[in-house]
């Protein structure tokens, strides 16, 4: 039993009709995405709509099945660049957020070059990385990581603004020093915009590496659906866009996993405010 | 905050026992209005975060947390977190935090001044009795004439200008001092002298 089935089945006890929100919590979503693909299917089988303009799910969970092997790797491939660029662009905006957290004069002088490079269209600079950077892995990674820097940066910026002063002055009293005062207060206080952060960089990292597979690439979801799209197979089209979410879906939930485990606290008390 | 060593005087300078403050003193406990326990900590980490900042062996300064959340009956609610407390348990925390490390030297700044009248009763008796335990010099602000003098040996009274002492009032009442303590005469007398000055601020 899982620590939230566990804490869900006190609550039902407790609450009585909890049991049922519950079930509609979970199932409720489910019902609906399976309503919309009966309709779908229905519309495809009774309109006699041909594939090469609308595939019915049938048809995609076909392509996905025979297309297994390719789209497989083609996934690792998407889901790599992606991960790698995520991981990185966090590994590069913690310690600059952090950095501006402690100089103003550093923000001052850095944050308006940050911003510009967000102004900069990503699909602009993309044919660019691909003529530097080969249309390999390399390439896909960099564009990922430029996307999704930017909501990382800024919102540990915004989380490390949060700490009260007062926190501070106690630890400080206490002898902290700033390391100290660093890992028991300001890091805490700001773990929880930090994963918003994240999370809005996951789904962003994906787009990266997807523009970058649309621009230039020998493999990976991107590449296959463009290629898929000129052949007017649809329904391979649509099993890389069935992929594609699914991917973003499971990296996001990966982060809320993470974000649950390294911050119990701050879903604790989302939870207790519905 | 100044003599917390937390900053700098503008003019002037602080002592503690002749040796001018430019850090926070070693045994020194600090309270502030607001609690400022951490909420991802429970209350037995709240408490011990004082050791583990001074770097004070774990073992020693978690029985000692014990007894002093034992002194606060808060005993059953050790492993709680901040958020499922209410005002005045936090706040007994917060006593219990301050006082682990045993310092010399306790500073409070109006520690109880949002905490409803019964509840800072009672946080004024538990002070007390925790102080008749250990004997630190604690330097307490407040704006409450009441408590001023209930707790204080000494009050010294600050008018509104800033910085400026208008009187140093002896309370010489025995301890421990309890609600029936409020109707000596030399409460009375005490708690007049210092109002007299505030009558003035009406014109």
């Amino acid at each position: 039993m899982t620590e939230g089935s566990r804490r869900y089945g006190i609550a039902s006890r407790k609450e009585g009709a909890a049991r049922a929100t519950v079930l509609g919590r979970w199932a409720l979503p489910w019902l609906v995405i399976l309503v919309v693909l009966v309709v779908w299917q229905a519309v495809v089988a009774i309109g006699h709509v041909p594939d090469f303009v609308l595939p019915s799910p049938t048809a995609v969970l076909h392509s996905i099945w025979y297309n297994q092997s390719e789209l497989w790797s083609d996934t690792l491939t998407t889901g790599g660049e992606t991960l790698a660029g995520l991981a990185i662009s966090v590994a590069i905006a913690v310690p600059i957020a952090v950095g501006f957290s402690y100089s103003r004069l550093l923000e001052t002088a850095v944050y308006p070059l940050v911003v510009a490079s967000q102004a900069v269209p990503k699909l602009a600079i993309a044919p660019l990385f691909i003529l530097w950077f080969g249309v390999g892995f390399q390439s896909k990674l960099l564009i990922a990581m430029l996307i999704a820097f930017f909501p990382t940066l800024v919102n540990t910026v915004a989380g490390l603004a949060t700490v009260p002063p007062e926190s501070v002055y106690l630890v400080r009293s206490m002898g902290a020093s700033e390391w100290q005062i660093f890992v028991h207060v300001r890091m805490p206080y700001a773990l929880p915009s930090f994963f918003a952060g994240v999370k809005v960089a996951s789904t962003l990292a994906v787009i990266g590496a997807l523009i970058g597979e649309f621009v230039g690439a020998t493999s990976g979801l991107g590449y296959t659906l463009l290629e898929a799209n000129a052949n007017l197979q649809l329904d391979l089209v649509f099993a890389c866009i069935v992929l594609l979410s699914v991917l973003g879906i499971a990296l996001f939930y990966a982060i809320v996993l993470l974000e649950r485990l390294v911050v119990p606290w701050a879903s604790q008390r989302a939870e207790a405010s519905r | 905050m100044i003599v917390a060593g937390l900053r700098r005087p503008t003019s002037g300078h602080v002592e503690i026992d002749s040796v001018p403050v430019t850090e926070p003193y070693s045994s020194l406990g600090v309270m502030f209005q607001t609690d400022q326990l951490l909420e991802w900590l429970t209350v037995t980490d709240n408490i011990l975060l004082q050791a583990r900042i001074r770097r004070l062996p774990e073992g020693q300064a978690r029985a000692r947390a014990e007894v002093l959340l034992e002194e606060a009956g808060l005993s059953s609610f050790r492993q709680f977190f901040p958020r499922q407390l209410s005002g005045g348990m936090r706040q007994r925390v917060a006593i219990c935090r301050t006082l682990l490390h045993d310092p010399r030297l306790l500073l409070m700044d109006e520690p109880f001044g949002a905490l409803d009248a019964l509840t800072r009763d009672r946080m004024l008796r538990f002070l007390q009795r925790t102080w008749l335990r250990r004997r630190a010099t604690v330097l307490f602000v407040t704006h409450s004439v009441d408590e001023a003098v209930f707790l204080s040996d000494r009050v010294i009274v600050m008018s509104s200008e800033a910085g400026a002492i208008v009187d140093d009032v002896p309370v010489v009442l025995p301890r421990p001092r309890a609600t029936l303590t409020r109707s000596q005469p030399a409460f009375g007398t005490a708690v007049a002298r210092i109002m007299s000055y505030f009558e003035n601020d009406d014109d």
